[in-house]
């Protein structure tokens, strides 16, 4: 398997995410999917806070009527930005 | 003796109301009476004008002529006889007891000639006051129909599946989910077997607002939290587990609580114990 690729399509995800091209809900499954392949790889737990974050605000997006909260953009904005910038070193190296 | 020997037409009773005219003359002037074994038990002695047939021909009827025979309705008789012998050889045999000795004979080797005597065997139990015996096949043995409970539950799923099938095709009431969901005897928050579930390295994304809010086990979840267990093939039990025996830390709003358990699930939990999200994390 090629992991770097993988790793690459996190932070592809994260991107279109930003680009207006997927939703929160979608980008917090594919991310979550592709680490469940990964399977205990050193990224998982580096961005794991940062997703949950995602799901955080995701969930409270729901119970709030599909609404971001007052801060749950910025935390989005945030979270997303701290997946490319953990993921891409793993996406360029060669493994 | 010829076949018409005797032959009586049915015409010259046109005058007094056709055959059936004159049968039901004879039956109002006492002379025939329906008789026992039939609708109406008889309320005079029997003299008919028209004697019952015995058809001592047929198979399996040979004793019958020692035994006491009713007197059958001579309409009974000729309706019996047509599925076997027609309208007029029927009407013939019920005038003419020889002639429908020939004709019922002659029915019967056609029969069994074409080995299919089935239609005289089922007509025969009909007969007034003539029996014939079963031939041939035996009773099919009874079949087996599921108790009421079991097809009516089955019906759930089905209609859940094809809503409209009720309304649209029969042209009744659309059966609703709900409806559905009684007929299974099920939780409102209950799904089909046939949902589909992600799972674990697998997830599949559950449009937001699939589930309603539901209560399993006593715990209330709200519909986003339903749609990631969906997605994720989180079950109830391990969500449960979670929130039971994982580490405890305070959320991240005020009143909620985070769950992680060492089975990789991650529950957040709102003031009242409902929970808000489920995701999946690194055993």
């Amino acid at each position: 398997m090629d992991i770097a690729h993988q790793i690459g399509l996190i932070a592809g995800a994260a991107k279109d995410y930003q680009n207006g091209l997927m939703s929160l809900q979608t980008l917090i499954h594919r991310v979550e999917g592709i680490l469940a392949v990964l399977d205990g790889h050193a990224l998982e737990g580096e961005i794991s806070d940062a997703l949950f974050s995602l799901e955080d605000v995701n969930a409270h997006t729901y119970i709030a009527g599909y609404d971001f909260a007052a801060n749950g953009r910025s935390i989005v904005d945030s979270a997303v930005k701290e997946i490319i910038a953990k993921s891409e070193p793993y996406s360029l190296r060669s493994e | 003796m010829g076949l018409f020997d005797g032959y009586v037409d049915p015409e010259q009773f046109r005058d007094s109301g056709g055959l059936l005219g004159r049968l039901l003359s004879l039956q109002q002037q006492g002379q025939y009476q329906p008789s026992a074994g039939f609708d109406q038990a008889p309320s005079v002695p029997q003299t008919p004008a028209l004697q019952p047939t015995p058809w001592p021909n047929l198979p399996g009827y040979g004793s019958s002529s020692s035994e006491p025979t009713a007197a059958p309705n001579l309409t009974s008789q000729y309706q019996a006889l047509r599925p076997v012998l027609g309208d007029h050889n029927a009407m013939l045999a019920t005038v003419n007891p020889e002639i429908g000795k020939t004709l019922i004979a002659q029915a019967l080797a056609n029969q069994q000639k074409a080995g299919n005597p089935g239609n005289v065997v089922l007509a025969g139990y009909g007969i007034g006051g003539i029996r014939i015996p079963p031939m041939g096949a035996a009773p099919l043995p009874p079949i087996p129909v599921p108790s009421f409970p079991d097809w009516w539950k089955a019906a759930g799923p089905i209609l859940q599946l094809y809503p409209g099938i009720l309304s649209g095709a029969l042209g009744g009431a659309a059966l609703t989910r709900s409806d559905a969901t009684i007929l299974n005897n099920e939780d409102p928050g209950d799904k089909p077997s046939s949902t589909p579930i992600g799972r674990r390295g697998n997830p599949i994304e559950v449009k937001p607002g699939t589930n309603r809010p539901t209560t399993i086990g006593g715990r209330i979840y709200i519909g986003h939290a339903a749609d990631q267990m969906q997605g994720r093939g989180i079950t109830p039990s391990a969500v449960e587990e979670t929130i039971r025996n994982g580490q405890t830390s305070p959320g991240r709003n005020p009143g909620e609580t985070e769950h992680i358990g060492t089975n990789g699930v991650k529950v957040v939990t709102g003031a009242d114990g409902q929970v808000i999200t489920v995701i999946t994390v690194r055993r």
